[in-house]
């Protein structure tokens, strides 16, 4: 029976959405706001579809993926319009470019890669991340390479600026010991000690060869290694401390200036403080990586020649610029974050005005048709919710849980909305329920009742009809509410964790000297709220002059 | 206390087998809120007597009209007998058909029968049972604009009786329904018609479709209320000789509300003029309006404009005074006494008129007034 009935029903579903549309789309406002919003759902869609659902955790918020890129830096299209830069570079090294066979027991082996620096800007440092580490067991002991980095750079000098070793220790207690703390072994190892002894053992066995696969060792700079080929008198030694707090201004610059100051104490002068002054230098500069080991076992000399100590090894020498948006104060992908803001502020948006409406027309429907003592309580209840201060009650909530729910971000952001939708739909249930009020008394609901119509009849065919398109509108022009709230209370310090583009502001707001000049920190963010915004209530404004007519100027 | 004795017969209902509905000292009154300081004070609760105790009873096949000027509760008697609006007091018994009977009583053994004639009193049927009453007493409303919902075609407006009642299975069984009630109602060809939108007919169109609608159920009982009211004087003719036809065709039962006593003569059986929630006259329509023996129903027959053109330039002496009372404070005695010429021509009654109330009585044979001027020692 149903089935003959609904195609009719769906083509006239259809029709009158194909005429909301056709009107909407004959005003300035309405073509504006759904070309507008064709846009964004796009852009939401294809964000939601390609983007990792544990981004916040994999990407945004790891700490790996930030200590890749600059911090703080402008787009790349600045330097398009005259902005100096350092390129950002990322090699990937799989190729080896020499291999050494220096002693009998000694191998070395070298990838070579050359950055060129047009512009006398500092770039932010180099890290380099080797993948599949080649280690030889020997015994119950392995032998890793030793990694340098070495640059010679346009002005003829070469410097060590890192230098490791790779040993790995087997033993029941103690899985493997690092030297010092150059090489970092990734944190997330999977490798049980006792199972990577054991297959250290089987491996020994076989062949004495073991590739270590699924981690990642980082070779960074660090003063303790970093050596320059000339020292420069008797500042030297200051000069390291300072190394140590920013190489690259050492690596990629030339001193110009030296100004050491004395003090006199105690009878004699003494050096106090060395400043330097620092001028980038330009050119190209040639990065060579080398690994080598040493004290290999004769039985393993034929093998390792035909082998590679990393299979690859990723080269990063950040840049002044990045990406297309920049990068925050910890070296996020912005173009990422923002991308990623667009189903969140979507589904919010929808969240929050989706259910504050289902809601208010429940509430309104049921208090108006049937009115006695179940509207009485629902509008004692609306006035009540009415008259709460909303913004701190919200900070309340937000700020406790906050507090005991810090580990799982979703259920503060959903605290939020709730809180959001309870107190939203008031308003809304006493427009729907004055409707109500006045269809109810409409002498076609009489003639309904006369026939024997049932309520939920009268409700569903006659009243929820006429109400839906004031609350569709209605949806519409709440939808910048609950993103705008978000954002608010993002920058009043509610932070939930996850990054809308009230967040990515908040952040912004935290690091606000900084931020004052880092415009592309603060504006995109700012700019595709309100751009969102006045989507919606360019779409609202329109949508609300084709279901009341009355608004129509022309 | 004056006395009182008469030698005429109070109004009583005389039911018999041909009673297809009749209502026994009906009663609708509507509270009035009060304010919480009145709760609290305990000032009583007020009313608004619509419907202050009426009878009257419809024989089957007759067209039966109830009159009045608005606000006199004429409206209120029609839904009230089809339980549109809460009674306050009295009853209303409706004979159903044979086979709705054996239903009813079928489906709730319980079910309040008063008469042996198989009289149901309806006002006592939980709502619960009362569905199956719809398909035989039906209601036709004054204003075409506003009883026909503007979002649904006329199709899906006359599909809706049938949906609620589950009659016809299939959609083509019920648009071949839905084209025979517009066939009836003279809107032909019916596809014409079907998918259009309230809008897009006209006002006697429109009216045609809410006769179709109450026609839809195969009712025997219709209440009509004020069906032409509001329709183009061109128009109204049509609707009323379609009324009377499918009233023939069908053998319906109408009770017909007007304010328009002119029309009642010209289709009613019998006539009953309401005044403040009472009736003050009732027999028949045409004896009535050709002598009219209540001075209220006098001065709605001298307001029938006279289609006379000698008539033209004549003042109309029309033998009425002030404004209708609110429903809220029902004058005491004779409801009618504050605007009765009669009271100051014949002052010797004036005492009684004021002090109490006058029952029904029949003056000549099934000719009922309620006026102490006509009240016979």
């Amino acid at each position: 029976m149903n089935k003959q009935v609904r195609p009719s029903r769906l083509k006239a579903l259809a029709a009158s959405l194909r005429d909301i549309l056709g009107e909407t789309w004959r005003q300035g406002t309405g073509k504006a706001s759904l070309i507008l919003m064709v846009i964004l759902i796009v852009i939401a869609t294809y964000a939601a579809v390609v983007m990792p659902p544990n981004f916040r955790d994999a990407v945004w918020d790891n700490i790996e993926v930030q200590g890749e890129n600059p911090s703080l830096v402008p787009p790349e299209w600045t330097k398009h319009i005259g902005v100096p830069y350092a390129p950002h570079a990322v090699v990937m090294l799989s190729e080896l470019t020499d291999k050494l066979d220096l002693d009998n027991q000694i191998y070395e082996f070298n990838y070579t890669t050359t950055y060129n620096l047009e512009h006398e800007v500092l770039p932010q440092g180099i890290i380099a991340k080797g993948y599949e580490l080649l280690v030889v067991a020997v015994g119950n002991y392995t032998i890793g390479p030793r990694c340098r980095i070495l640059i010679s750079r346009p002005d003829g000098i070469t410097g060590l600026y890192a230098d490791t070793s790779v040993t790995l220790t087997v033993s029941p207690e103690l899985a493997w010991s690092r030297s010092s703390t150059i090489v970092k072994l990734s944190e997330s190892e999977n490798i049980k000690p006792d199972l990577l002894y054991k297959m250290v053992i089987k491996y020994a066995n076989e062949s004495g060869l073991l590739i270590l696969k699924n981690k990642v060792y980082y070779i960074e700079f660090n003063t303790a290694n970093g050596t320059f080929l000339e020292p420069i008198g008797n500042v030297a030694s200051m000069l390291v401390e300072d190394f140590a707090l920013k190489p690259s201004k050492y690596i990629f610059g030339e001193i110009s200036n030296i100004n050491a100051s004395y003090e006199f104490i105690r009878g004699q002068w003494s050096l106090q403080r060395v400043t330097t002054s620092m001028k980038p230098l330009v050119g190209s500069y040639n990065i060579t990586i080398s690994c080598r080991y040493t004290a290999l076992p004769p039985a393993i000399l034929s093998r390792i020649q035909s082998l590679k100590p990393f299979n690859s090894i990723k080269l990063i020498v950040k840049g002044s610029v990045y990406g297309f948006m920049g990068t925050d104060a910890s070296g996020r992908d912005l173009a990422l974050g923002l991308l990623y803001g667009f189903p969140l502020a979507i589904a919010i948006g929808f969240f929050v005005a989706g259910l504050t409406s289902l809601i208010g027309l429940i509430a309104g429907v049921v208090s108006g048709y049937y009115g006695g003592i179940v509207d009485e309580v629902i509008q004692r209840i609306v006035d009540i919710m009415g008259n709460i201060p909303l913004l701190p009650i919200l900070i309340i909530i937000a700020m406790a849980l906050m507090v005991t729910y810090a580990e799982a971000p979703l259920i503060v952001l959903m605290g939020i909305l709730i809180v959001l939708i309870a107190f939203g739909w008031g308003a809304l249930a006493i427009i729907v329920r004055a409707m109500t009020l006045s269809i109810k008394e409409e002498p076609y609901i009489e003639a309904a009742r006369a026939l024997g119509a049932s309520d939920k009849r009268i409700i569903f065919k006659h009243i929820i009809p006429q109400v839906i398109p004031y609350i569709v509108a209605n949806l519409v022009f709440s939808v910048p509410g609950a993103i705008l709230t978000e954002a608010g209370l993002s920058v009043l310090g509610i932070r939930h964790g996850y990054p809308t583009w009230g967040a990515i502001l908040s952040e912004a707001y935290r690091y606000m000297r900084v931020a004052m000049e880092a415009l592309w920190w603060v504006l995109p963010p700012g700019i595709l709220i309100s751009i969102t915004s006045l989507t919606f209530v360019l779409l609202g404004m329109a949508l609300e002059k084709v279901v009341e007519p009355r608004l129509r100027t022309a | 206390m004056i006395e009182l004795s008469w030698s005429m017969p109070v109004h009583s209902l005389q039911v018999d087998e041909k009673s297809i509905v009749y209502v026994e000292n009906l009663k609708t009154w509507f509270p009035i809120r009060r304010s919480i300081i009145d709760i609290v004070r305990r000032k009583p609760r007020l009313y608004i007597k619509a419907v202050d105790g009426v009878s009257f009873d419809i024989k089957e096949g007759e067209v039966f009209a109830l009159a009045g000027e608005s606000g006199c509760g004429k409206t209120t008697t029609g839904k009230a007998i089809l339980k549109l609006v809460e009674l306050t007091d009295g009853k209303v018994v409706y004979r159903p058909s044979k086979h709705l009977f054996e239903e009813l009583t079928s489906i709730n053994p319980s079910i309040p029968v008063v008469d042996r004639y198989g009289g149901i009193e309806i006002s006592k049927v939980p709502a619960k049972y009362f569905k199956p009453f719809r398909t035989e007493m039906q209601i036709i409303f004054q204003d075409p604009y506003g009883s026909l919902n503007p979002r649904l075609t006329i199709y899906e407006i006359l599909e809706e009786p049938l949906v609620i009642h589950e009659i016809g299975s299939t959609k083509d069984e019920r648009v071949e329904l839905v084209s025979r009630a517009l066939e009836m109602v003279k809107l032909t060809p019916p596809e014409e018609f079907l998918y259009r939108y309230p809008h897009m007919i006209s006002g006697g169109q429109r009216q045609r479709v809410v006769i179709a609608r109450a026609l839809m159920l195969r009712p025997r009982f219709i209440v009509a209320d004020e069906p032409v009211s509001m329709l183009d004087v061109s128009i109204r003719a049509e609707i009323l000789s379609l009324m009377m036809d499918l009233k023939k065709q069908l053998g319906l039962t109408y009770l017909f509300i007007t304010h328009d006593l002119a029309l009642a003569r010209y289709i009613a059986g019998r006539l009953a003029v309401m005044y403040l929630g009472k009736i003050v006259e009732l027999g028949d329509a045409r004896r009535i309006i050709e002598n009219p023996l209540h001075p209220y129903t006098k001065a709605l027959i001298s307001a029938i404009p006279e289609p006379d053109p000698r008539n033209r330039l004549k003042t109309r002496d029309v033998p009425i005074k002030g404004e209708v009372p609110s429903a809220l404070m029902i004058p005491p005695g004779c409801r009618f006494h504050s605007r009765c010429i009669a009271l100051e021509q014949v002052p010797e009654l004036t005492e009684l008129c004021i002090k109490k109330e006058p029952p029904l009585i029949e003056v000549e044979p099934s000719h009922y007034v309620a006026c102490w001027l006509h009240y016979k020692k």
